[in-house]
Formats: C-alpha cells, sequence, structure tokens
C-alpha cells in the first residue's frame, strides 16, 4: 500500500539511515494520527458483527516518536454515533462526532464532538510509516499484521475477545487498563529462521502485507511488498509462535502498491504505480519452510485500456467476496476508472470488462456482499484527491451512490452487519463514519414502487477522533 | 494494433495547423451524454435543429449550435457553444465555471429537435425522468426543474425522444433494468412537460438461435484482380452462445423509418431495445402518444451492450436507385465485439446476422483493434447518395481516404481508439487509379480496397501490400540466410511449397520476400505484428508451481490446465488420431524445464550442483528439461527411463529438488512460434484431462490457412550425411514459411515483422495536438448530422473532443 502524500521529509530521513523511530515523544494516548490502515476483528461475541476496528496511525510527520496500533469497540461506536449525530441533518453530521475519553487534551474539542468513554480498548505503540494491515486467526484471538517501513520489517500484534491489543509487554488476558505498551522488538521483526542459512534477510521498506493461515500445519503464512521490487515470504512455525522468515525474492517493479490473493488459486496480484502489467506471484508452502517458497507468476498485461501510451497505475485489487463469480476488481488512476476483470479469461492480460468512472485521486477500495440487502455486491471507491466514496454496483456496473466533502479519503473497510463503512481520513486525522442505510432503504425500498428519494446515496454519520487539518500539524 | 503513424501525423499536423482556442481550464466532471440544440443568441430562444445547419461554422452568425453534456460525477448538465467553441458558465457570479444541477448521476439527455423549449434527463441517482426548461441549461437564467411526475422503480439508464420524421416528439422513453422493463411518458401538448407514463415489461419469449445471412457484394477492389478472401456466411455461429434469463434492458434506439430499406416503402417507427442479459434486441413499434407494440425481438445470441442503425444504403456499390439495404450494429457484451444484423423487413433474411469477415473461421464479428464500448453512425454528405463523378458532383481533387462522405460506422473502443468502418463511400468511384475509370486525385491512390463493413484504410496504396524488410534469422548466434541464396542451399528459409506439395501459397495467401514467406494478401485479415518462431520456446502461461510425486509426474494446482495452453505429450500424439495432414504429425511431446535451485543444504552434491545458478556470468545452467510423455490438465508424466539416464533425472532421483517445484514448458525439437498481438496458436483441448488435438472440431483443410490453428513449426529432416529429404511447412492463419536444415545446437529464433501494411482509420482519442497522449475512457461515440461531426465523450480526461470529418482532423476539446 502507498501512502497518499510521498513527503520529501521521510524519504530524507530514511535515506539519511536515522530510521523514523527516534527519541522524543509519544503519540498523544486516544488519538488518531495520520491513519493509514483499517482491519476489522472477528466477531467474538458471536452476534454476527465485528466487534473492534483496529487502526494503524504512521505518524506520517515524525512529529512523535512512533506511530500507534488502536482497537475501537464498534458497538460503542455504532451506539455513540447513532445517538449523537444520527438526529441531525446531513450537513450537520459533517462535523459531529466522537473521541474516546483517553484523549484528555479537552481544551479544542468542538461542542459536537462527544467524549466517549469505552470506546478505545486498547492502544499499543508500533513504528512510525507503518503502510498496511492485514490479520488472520491466531488461536481463539486474531493476528494483526502490519509492514513498518521505519523499522523495515513486520510487527505484529494479538487482539484477544477483551479488546486487548499484546504486542509483547501485556499478558493478552489483561483488560485495558490505559496503559499503553511499546511492541517489543521480537514483536516488531520477523525471525531470521532458517532464511538466514540462505543469507536472506527481510528487505528494507516493506509497503503491503498480506496474510492467511496456512494450508497444512499450524500458524499463517504472511508475504510483504518491499520497496525495490521485492517480496518476502514469513510464517508462524506454529499457531501463535513468531513469524520467521522463509523466502525472498526480487525483480518485481518498485513500485507496488498493493497485495492480495485471488480467493480460487491463491496466486497473489500486485497492483503496481507506473507499469504496464501487474505482476503476480505464488506461494509454494510445504510443511518444511525449507521447502517452502515464493514463485513469480506471469504477468497481466494491461492491454485492453487507454493508458495515454506510457504507463498504467493501478492502486488496489480486490476480488468479488461471490464463490460463484469469478471477477477481480482493479482501481486505476491512469486512466481514473475501477475496472472489472474477467478472472476466467484473463490468461496473459486482464480481461477487462468494464471501465467505471471514478474522481480523482482514486486510492482504495472495498467490495462486499450484503446478504441482507438482497446479496448485492457492491463497490467502495475513495478519491483522495476528489474528496469522495463512490459506490458501485459492480453487477449492473453502475454507480449507484456518492458522498462528497471527505476531507483526505484513504484507507475503507466496510461493515455488512452494521451497514456501515469506515473511512481513514488521512487529511483530517478522523475515521468518517458512513452510514449505508439511507442507500439501501432507497434501493432496496425503491424496487417496490414504495417512493423516491433525490439520491439513494450513503450518508454521513459521523467521525470518530479530534479532527485536525494537516496544515495544523506540520 | 495498426501503426497509427499516418493518421496520427494527420491529427497532429491538423491540430497544430489550425488556430485552436486555447483549451480551457477543466470545468468537465465525468461528462456522459450529449444532446443537441439550435439557439438564437439574438432572441435567447431555441429553435429546430435544422435552422442552424446552415450556419455551422459562421462565426457571426444568430444562431449556435449547442450541445447539453451531463457531468455524472457531479450530477449537473453543462452547457458548449460550438459557434464560439467555449464552454458556458451557467452562472458568472460564482467563481469558475457553474453548471446547472440536475439529478445524481444523469444517465440520458434528450432534446427535441424540433422543439427544443425543454429538456429531459435521466437521473440513476434520484430514480426519475426530468424535465427543465431548456433556459437553465443554456442562459444564466435560473430555473427551477419542472415538478416530477415520473416515479421509476429503479434507476434509468437511459433516454431518448421519440421519433419525429412527422413533427415534434409526443413522448419520450427511458428504460429500467432492474425493473425489466421498458417506459413511455408522454409529452403534454403546449409546455411538453411530463406527462403521463405507461410500463412495457419485457417479457422473456424462446429464445432462438441466429441464422446466418449474406456476404455483402458491396465492395471495389482496384484491380479487381486483388486475392481478397469474401466473408463465409458458413462462418456466422448459429447458436445461443451467452443464455439468460431475466430482461436486463438497458439502452434505446429509436428508428424513424423503421425496418424499411427502400426509402419508397414506409414502415412504422421502431424502438430497439438492447439487453444485458438476454440474447436478444427487443422491438416495439411506435404508436401515437408514445404507445408500443411488442415484435418479435431481433435474435442475437448474445447480450447487447449498445447498438446503432444504419440508414437505408444502396446494395451494390455505384448504385444510387437500390437495391437498398439496413444494418443493425451491435456490441456484444460477453467480448465486446461488434455484429451486424440485416434490418430490412422485406428480405428473406431480415434479422440474421451478416459474415463480416474474410479469412477467418469465424467470420461473424467486425474487424476492430479492441473490445468496443461505443458506437454510431456517421452520415456525413450522404443526402441524395451522389456519388463523386456522377451528375452534379464533380470531382473536387481531395478525394481520400481521410475524407469522409457517405455512410460509416465509428467504433469507440477501450484502448482509447476510434475505429471507422465503410458502409458507403461516395468518393469511392474517384478512387483506384488501377480500376482504370477512377479519376483520382493522387499519383499514390493506384490500389483500392473497399468493401462493405470492412476496417476503412486511412492512407494511399501505391504498392501492392507485401512483407516488408529484413526477416531476421540468428541460430546460434549466426544470421541464417533467408534471401538472396546460393544455388543448392537447404538450410534456412526455402521457397514455400504447400503442406500438399505445390508450389506457391495456398488461397487466400499471397508469396512475398523471395518466395519464402507467404501472408495473407488481405490487408484487413493481416494483424501488423512480429512473428517470433524460436527454437523450444516456452509455452505461453505453463510457468507453474509442481508437485513431483517421486516416480514419473508433476502435479500443479488442479486449476491450472495446460491442456488450454496447448501442451502435447508425445503419448498426447497418439492418442489424438492425427495424420500427415495435421501439422502435428508425428510430433515428440513438449519438454518440461525445471527453474528452481536445488535446496541450498545439497550444495556440493555432485548430482546437484550443476542445477544452481551459476556464479560466473559465464557458465550456465544445466540443461533442466525432461521430455513430456503424457500431458494431462493438471499432471504433466515424464518418462521414468530419463530418472536414471539424463543428468536433471538423475537429480531428480537424488533428491536435489524440493517436492516442490518451479517449471514451464517449452516445445520439443521445434520452434515455437507466437504472434505478438495473435499469441500461441494451437487445437489442445482438455478431454477427460487428457490433452489431444481437436482433430473433431477443428479439422485441418488443405486449402484454407485458417484451419491451420498451429504454433509448432519443424525444421526439415535431413540423412546421415546431414542432406535435407524432407521439410514440413508451417502454416497458420496469417503466415506461412518453410524451414530448411536449420543446424541449431543452442539459440535460434526467426523474426518477421510485417510492416508496411495499409493504416487503418484509427483515431486516437487521447491525441490532442502537440502533448503526448492522455489516457482515456470512452464513455459514447456521438454523430451529428447538423454540423455532421463527431463527437467523442472520454469521461478520464473529462472531455468532449470533436472532430471534423469532411477532412477528418481534431476541430476542438472542451474540458
Amino acid at each position: 500500500m502507498r501512502s497518499p502524500f510521498r513527503a520529501c521529509l521521510c524519504a530524507a530521513v530514511l535515506l539519511a539511515g536515522s530510521g523514523c523511530g527516534h527519541d522524543g515523544d509519544p503519540p498523544p494516548r486516544g488519538r488518531l494520527y495520520f491513519p493509514i490502515a483499517l482491519e476489522q476483528s472477528p466477531d467474538f461475541d458471536a452476534d454476527g458483527k465485528s466487534d473492534f476496528l483496529v487502526v494503524a496511525n504512521s505518524n506520517f510527520d515524525l512529529r512523535y516518536r512512533s506511530g500507534s496500533l488502536q482497537a475501537y469497540d464498534l458497538n460503542v461506536l455504532e451506539a455513540q454515533l447513532r445517538a449523537h449525530c444520527g438526529p441531525l441533518d446531513a450537513d450537520e453530521r459533517s462535523t459531529c462526532g466522537i473521541n474516546p475519553e483517553e484523549d484528555d487534551d479537552r481544551d479544542d474539542l468542538t461542542e459536537e464532538i462527544l467524549v466517549v468513554p469505552g470506546l478505545l480498548r486498547s492502544e499499543v505503540l508500533v513504528g512510525s510509516f507503518a503502510d498496511g494491515i492485514d490479520s488472520a486467526a491466531s488461536g481463539d484471538g486474531v493476528r494483526f499484521y502490519l509492514p513498518v517501513r521505519s523499522d523495515g520489517d513486520l510487527t505484529y500484534a494479538d487482539l484477544g475477545a477483551d479488546g486487548a491489543l499484546d504486542c509483547g509487554d501485556t499478558p493478552s488476558s489483561a483488560a485495558f487498563d490505559g496503559e499503553r505498551h511499546e511492541c517489543t522488538d521480537d514483536h516488531r521483526e520477523a525471525e531470521d529462521g532458517a532464511a538466514r542459512e540462505d543469507g536472506l534477510e527481510v528487505p528494507p521498506d516493506p509497503i503491503a502485507v498480506y496474510a492467511a493461515p496456512r494450508p497444512t500445519g499450524d500458524g499463517n503464512f504472511i508475504v510483504m511488498a518491499h520497496r525495490g521490487g521485492r517480496l518476502s515470504l514469513i510464517w508462524e512455525p506454529t499457531a501463535g509462535a513468531r513469524p520467521e522468515l522463509v523466502d525472498v525474492i526480487e525483480g518485481y517493479p518498485n513500485e507496488i502498491v498493493d497485495l492480495q490473493a485471488d480467493p480460487l488459486t491463491g496466486n497473489l496480484w500486485l497492483p503496481t504505480a507506473f507499469e504496464t502489467v501487474v505482476p503476480r506471484a505464488a506461494v509454494a508452502l510445504d510443511e518444511r519452510s525449507e521447502d517452502s517458497f515464493l514463485f513469480r507468476l506471469s504477468d497481466l498485461a494491461v492491454a485492453e485500456v487507454d493508458f495515454g501510451g506510457s504507463f498504467s497505475d493501478t492502486r488496489a485489487v480486490r476480488f468479488d467476496p461471490r464463490t460463484d463469480v469469478r471477477r477481480a476488481y482493479v482501481l486505476s488512476r491512469r486512466p481514473a476508472s475501477l475496472w472489472v476483470v474477467d478472472l476466467e479469461e484473463s490468461v496473459g492480460r486482464l480481461r477487462v470488462r468494464e471501465a467505471l468512472p471514478v474522481g480523482a485521486g482514486a486510492s482504495r477500495m472495498e467490495v462486499s456482499s450484503f446478504a441482507a440487502h438482497g446479496d448485492r455486491t457492491l463497490a467502495f471507491v475513495t478519491g483522495f484527491d476528489s474528496r469522495e466514496l463512490r459506490v458501485f454496483d459492480v453487477d449492473s456496473a453502475q454507480a449507484v451512490g456518492i458522498v462528497r466533502g471527505i476531507g483526505g479519503p484513504f484507507e475503507v473497510t466496510v461493515d455488512e452487519a452494521r451497514d456501515l463503512v469506515y473511512i481513514a481520513d488521512f487529511r483530517s486525522s478522523v475515521l468518517r463514519v458512513i452510514d449505508l442505510a439511507p442507500m439501501f432503504e432507497c434501493l432496496d425500498g425503491l424496487m417496490d414502487g414504495e417512493g423516491v428519494e433525490d439520491q439513494c446515496s450513503p450518508l454521513s454519520l459521523g467521525t470518530v477522533g479530534r479532527p485536525r487539518a494537516v496544515q495544523e500539524l506540520i | 494494433m495498426r501503426a497509427q503513424a499516418a493518421i496520427l501525423g494527420l491529427l497532429a499536423l491538423a491540430a497544430c495547423s489550425q488556430n485552436n482556442d486555447p483549451l480551457i481550464p477543466a470545468t468537465f466532471e465525468r461528462p456522459g451524454d450529449i444532446a443537441f440544440l439550435c439557439w438564437n443568441t439574438a432572441s435567447s430562444t431555441f429553435s429546430p435543429l435544422e435552422t442552424c445547419e446552415p450556419f455551422v461554422g459562421v462565426d457571426d452568425s444568430e444562431f449556435a449550435l449547442v450541445g447539453l453534456v451531463t457531468q455524472t460525477a457531479s450530477g449537473e448538465v453543462g452547457a458548449v457553444n460550438f459557434r464560439d467553441d467555449r464552454v458556458q458558465d451557467a452562472d458568472s457570479r460564482v467563481p469558475g465555471f457553474t453548471f446547472t444541477r440536475v439529478g445524481e448521476f444523469p444517465s440520458g439527455i434528450a432534446v427535441s429537435a424540433v422543439a427544443p423549449d425543454r429538456t429531459y434527463v435521466a437521473s440513476f441517482g434520484a430514480r426519475r425522468i426530468e424535465s427543465y426548461d431548456t433556459r437553465a441549461f443554456v442562459t444564466a437564467m435560473s430555473v427551477a426543474m419542472d415538478p416530477p411526475t415520473s416515479v421509476l422503480p429503479g434507476g434509468p439508464t437511459d433516454l431518448v425522444m421519440g421519433p419525429e420524421a412527422a413533427g415534434a416528439a409526443d413522448a419520450i422513453f427511458t428504460v429500467v433494468p432492474e425493473a425489466g422493463a421498458v417506459y413511455a411518458i408522454a409529452l403534454n401538448a403546449g409546455d411538453r412537460t411530463l406527462g403521463a407514463m405507461a410500463e412495457y415489461p419485457i417479457t422473456v419469449g424462446t429464445l432462438e438461435a441466429p441464422t446466418a445471412g449474406e456476404a455483402t457484394t458491396y465492395e471495389r477492389f482496384c484491380p479487381d484482380s486483388l486475392p481478397v478472401a469474401s466473408p463465409d456466411p458458413a462462418g456466422v455461429r448459429t447458436a445461443i452462445l451467452a443464455d439468460g434469463s431475466t430482461p436486463e434492458p438497458h439502452q434505446l434506439t429509436v428508428v424513424p423509418g423503421g425496418p424499411c430499406a427502400d426509402p419508397a416503402t414506409t414502415c412504422d417507427p421502431e424502438l430497439l431495445v438492447a439487453d444485458r442479459t438476454l440474447p436478444l434486441i427487443h422491438r416495439f413499434a411506435i404508436g401515437a402518444a408514445g404507445a408500443l407494440t411488442a415484435l418479435e425481438p431481433l435474435q442475437t445470441g448474445v447480450p447487447i451492450r449498445d447498438l446503432a442503425v444504419s440508414p437505408s444504403v444502396p446494395a451494390e456499390f455505384g448504385s444510387s436507385t437500390g437495391p437498398w439495404q439496413k444494418f443493425v450494429y451491435a456490441i456484444d457484451d460477453t467480448d465486446q465485439s461488434v455484429m451486424v444484423l440485416d434490418y430490412d423487413a422485406a428480405s428473406p433474411t431480415f434479422g440474421a446476422v451478416l459474415p463480416v469477415r474474410g479469412g477467418e473461421e469465424v467470420s461473424d464479428r467486425l474487424r476492430i483493434s479492441g473490445p468496443a464500448r461505443s458506437l454510431d453512425v456517421l452520415t456525413p454528405g450522404y443526402e441524395g447518395i451522389a456519388y463523386c463523378g456522377a451528375t452534379g458532383q464533380v470531382p473536387t481533387g481531395d478525394e481520400a481516404p481521410l475524407r469522409l462522405r457517405g455512410v460509416f460506422l465509428a467504433v469507440g473502443l477501450a484502448t482509447g481508439f476510434v475505429d471507422v468502418i465503410d458502409v458507403v463511400d461516395l468518393d469511392a468511384t474517384c478512387r483506384g487509379a488501377l480500376c482504370g475509370d477512377a479519376d483520382t486525385a493522387d499519383d499514390q491512390d493506384q490500389f483500392l480496397y473497399l468493401q462493405r463493413h470492412r476496417p476503412r484504410l486511412a492512407s494511399f496504396i501505391e504498392e501492392a501490400i507485401g512483407i516488408q524488410g529484413q526477416p531476421s534469422f540468428l541460430v546460434d548466434g549466426v544470421n541464417r540466410p533467408v534471401a538472396e541464396r546460393e544455388e543448392g542451399y537447404t538450410d534456412g528459409l526455402l521457397p514455400f511449397t504447400r503442406p500438399t506439395g505445390e508450389a506457391g501459397c495456398l488461397p487466400g495467401q499471397g508469396l512475398f520476400f523471395e518466395d519464402t514467406v507467404c501472408a495473407a494478401a488481405d490487408p484487413w485479415a493481416l494483424p501488423a505484428e512480429t512473428w517470433t518462431a524460436e527454437w523450444e520456446g516456452t509455452l505461453p502461461q505453463t510457468t507453474a508451481v509442481a508437485q513431483w510425486d517421486g516416480t514419473e509426474s508433476f502435479v500443479v494446482d488442479e486449476r491450472t490446465n495446460f491442456c488450454e495452453q496447448g501442451v502435447l505429450g508425445l503419448a498426447n500424439v497418439a492418442l489424438s488420431g492425427l495424420t500427415e495432414d495435421d501439422p502435428e504429425f508425428g510430433y515428440g511431446g513438449d519438454t518440461l524445464e525445471i527453474l528452481t535451485e536445488p535446496d541450498e543444504s545439497l550444495r556440493g552434491n555432485a548430482l546437484c550442483d550443476p542445477f544452481f545458478e551459476p556464479e560466473s556470468a559465464t557458465e550456465e545452467r544445466a540443461d533442466a528439461r525432461l521430455r513430456i510423455i503424457r500431458a494431462e490438465a493438471d499432471r504433466l508424466f515424464i518418462d521414468p527411463r530419463a530418472l536414471a539416464n539424463t543428468a536433471v533425472g538423475l537429480a531428480l532421483a537424488e533428491g536435489c529438488f524440493s517436492a516442490q517445484v518451479g517449471l514451464q514448458v517449452r516445445t520439443g525439437d521445434s520452434f515455437r512460434v507466437v504472434g505478438s498481438s495473435t499469441g500461441f496458436l494451437h487445437r489442445v483441448v482438455d478431454q477427460g484431462e487428457l490433452c489431444l488435438v481437436d482433430v473433431a472440431g477443428q479439422p485441418i483443410d488443405v486449402d484454407d490457412p485458417a484451419t491451420y490453428i498451429n504454433g509448432r513449426a519443424f525444421r526439415g529432416t535431413t540423412d546421415e550425411g546431414g542432406d535435407l529429404v524432407a521439410t514440413r511447412p508451417y502454416v497458420n492463419p496469417y503466415i506461412a514459411f518453410e524451414l530448411g536444415v536449420v543446424p541449431v545446437t543452442d539459440e535460434a529464433t526467426l523474426r518477421l515483422a510485417l510492416a508496411g501494411l495499409p493504416t487503418l482509420f484509427s483515431v486516437r482519442t487521447g491525441s490532442r495536438g502537440s502533448t503526448s497522449p492522455v489516457a482515456t475512457v470512452i464513455e459514447s461515440v456521438v454523430y451529428s448530422p447538423t454540423d455532421e461531426r463527431m463527437y467523442v465523450i472520454d469521461s478520464n480526461s473529462s472531455a468532449l473532443v470533436q472532430y471534423e470529418l469532411g477532412e477528418f482532423q481534431l476541430d476542438n476539446v472542451f474540458e
């Protein structure tokens, strides 16, 4: 995943070798600070809804000595936002929000921001410049994996059913007591393992991560993409063990932006800026790490769209969640469009069936199926420069909704059970919570001929966090 | 794709030489559709479109042709004044450009050509049809939307005016895919606001397979002896290729004259409805106040993305009095190809799919250079059907490929190009000096290729089509002769003989380059590409991770299918039931090559060491190939004896390699032939998981190169003395050649670059003058008969691109 700003500041710091972790103050407690990645937890309490939203804050301007990883209670988040902001008009909701009580600096909180206890369940400190997040089941809980550029390695943290993040310094059974812990070293780098004998090391500058359970044995495997065109394979020898490096391959394009696996074949797709192909990789996993490796598959040429004759610029890929639909969705900035790709016919080249216009600076997307709404499958696309969220019906290839006026929308995750969308607003360092219910009421209700609204778009419900413009922070 | 040098150069020159207005800062937001109207700027009133016709290009006229363009991202409609070449600011009080707000995601816009005082907008987001006083878009006047009266059960995806041949339309039509219905909305007399709405659900009858029509006879070749393969009706697929059960109508086209090709006859106007699920085009007869009567649909065999209808056109070249034809052009939504249907109710083949491509097995799709997104019919100068040189139509001296006068189909592609297809060329009677009867304007205009529904050629053809340049044939680093050989040579390329032994090429292919290479002589059948024959080259898409079973086979993930990639083992060839006419006959099978290194812990093992990548650049890794005995969809069998008598087999038996290896498949003792755009050709199919040559389904016809779907070329065989004793000509639908001895020990590559072919008329819409091309997403291609221009709506650069057709050039870009 690529950060939205290519800050000369951090690049210079990284190149100077001084790293991006330095002595100084930790980030304020309970504060969102350049949120860069989102991931929902599993449904621990079996109520049909995910329990926590885990947010990685990147500390993008290096104002503090670390970034952070936070776990928000989604039940509290939804209830408080609906109660506090829900009754307001649509226009007023954009400035309405909630903030964790752990953020004890109340001086510049506006009246529209409600301080909420129990919203932030736990928080740990990680390296600066986390550039993605993924998760996989681990024991009774879930483990989150982050590529952290300042560490040049993989950070992992466990989340239990109580919402406590265990990053090596906190027993996993302890409830969040307001204390924050810094991830220990063994949670901030993969073990060398047998790969050391081959002279392999985790390459620097990890920018994307994918994690999944190993097909045989316990534990998960993780693949990271690195700037400079390398991939690393890391795995856990047993469930809950410390991950260790298995393999590294190179020769990929420098600007890999995303990393996703085809759910049917397991092949990894690597959308890449400044290329005319979508590279791919395969993971060969054996019971022994020595016999496991990464493997480069043939690239898929970008041939059926017009990128102006120079290079394409793909930013994200998602695969249709339905098992009987073999489609992929590729988000492109050049041309600015969402491609609907036929996987069965994509041999050697992407078979693009549709190219749907998106906003400027298209950054991230999610594709979700909504069983409660007639199995509608929708794609949610953020446009960082156009400051909007667009919603597409992927079956009819139509835009069905748009939410404008979002400060700096980047990462997005969809909560199907709650009909909510969470967007990391990188510019304002808040989470934007979008309510899909008005859209579904329109889409579902109209099919029964019950009436018409002016539009069938989602509506902003409110924000989480303390909105701050970038100019204030630098 | 064809080289676009000529057309691009001309466009670039035109753009530079023209005194274009400077580009206006971007104001559009993902434009989608356009409607035209005629605006009297002096009185600020609107006139019928035909009023503007005489004043096109007159800068000081009071009449201005205006385009209303939907902005899908912002939910607005913007106006473009084509007289002044500028975008209209709807409210000058607001800084920057302001457009008029309409419903969210406008999906269609319609304005009457006769009574344009009202504008109608389909709003997908608001699920309704809206009507506005047209002044709301063109002047700074703030006018509210008319009260909405039409509640739709879903988002409309298109909007069209009713027929206006007999006066202003009395209804408009829209379509809602989710509801599976078409809607007719009457227009109130007087103010033409929206009236009553009637719903017409699409009913699904019996789906039938399409029928095959006849090939066209509209053609002109200069000289008339040119070996061009005619489209074969037998190549029209008469089967339902994509089935569906729930109608999802989504695009509308009104045909004012209905399915009457003969202008002397009268047919009721019809509404044609494209369906993106069902394999047919729905038809309705349009009655008073938009009343629709369902008719028998056109059976297309595939769902349709977009369609357009031609005017009545003469069936024969040079005729202006009939017989007549009429066509529906439709984009196949399964693969974005374009088909042509007979749309003459008086024709015995009404509704049939026509053969439109020659020299290939499948003939029922137009040859276009990419996936189609939109299309429209262009009719510049078609009034009166006056051929060049006929009475009253004196040659002007400008008759040329880039001068469009007649009927043409413009197809907007996903690649950002617009391909132009010939239907009627009124200037062709003055083209092609080799016809002898033409008064050609240019000395280079010697050869002429014109056939209905073929891509228009964009350049004069002074010499016969041929392969130009020097084929390169490198064998172990040494150039092998491909021409001007000494007498008695037996290596390199030989003079071509047909597989049946006769000299010369197969029918439809011409002999080039010192009689060594055959290529399709049909300028439309031969894509410009480079053909590469590589000794024991890799079969594309065969790189995979495989599991060694320890004894005789490599197993890949079940989702990998070697048969689909054309892999053949020795046993597969034997089991395919081939005869000597089959090019694969006697083939010894492909090889698999192990790509991964042995486990590092085995370095030092004498059997394993050769298969590590050498540290020195001058050394090479040992040959890690094994002959494939039998290929199945997900498994490759080797000869177990190789485990004892080959170096790699011994290494495999030793356990040098992990259980999982990376591998790829190569051809064995043969050249792998691939085209840079065509790819690797093969007839291999998966039959019960065994890869077999599809002899029954794809038989070889020794007189038809289109049946030689083959990607392996074999060198000549020699006796013990090294003398050539037999050869095996290589043939595919595009090229053919014959290899001699070719004593390769390491590497050999033959390259044939097909260049110098006539340029096809294909416009790169991202080329906007002197700047580098921009990326595009073509939303619509629209022809405006008022100013006889083509407009392309590009949503990526948010631009409306305007092209002059008389002397084809880029006129303006509105953003």
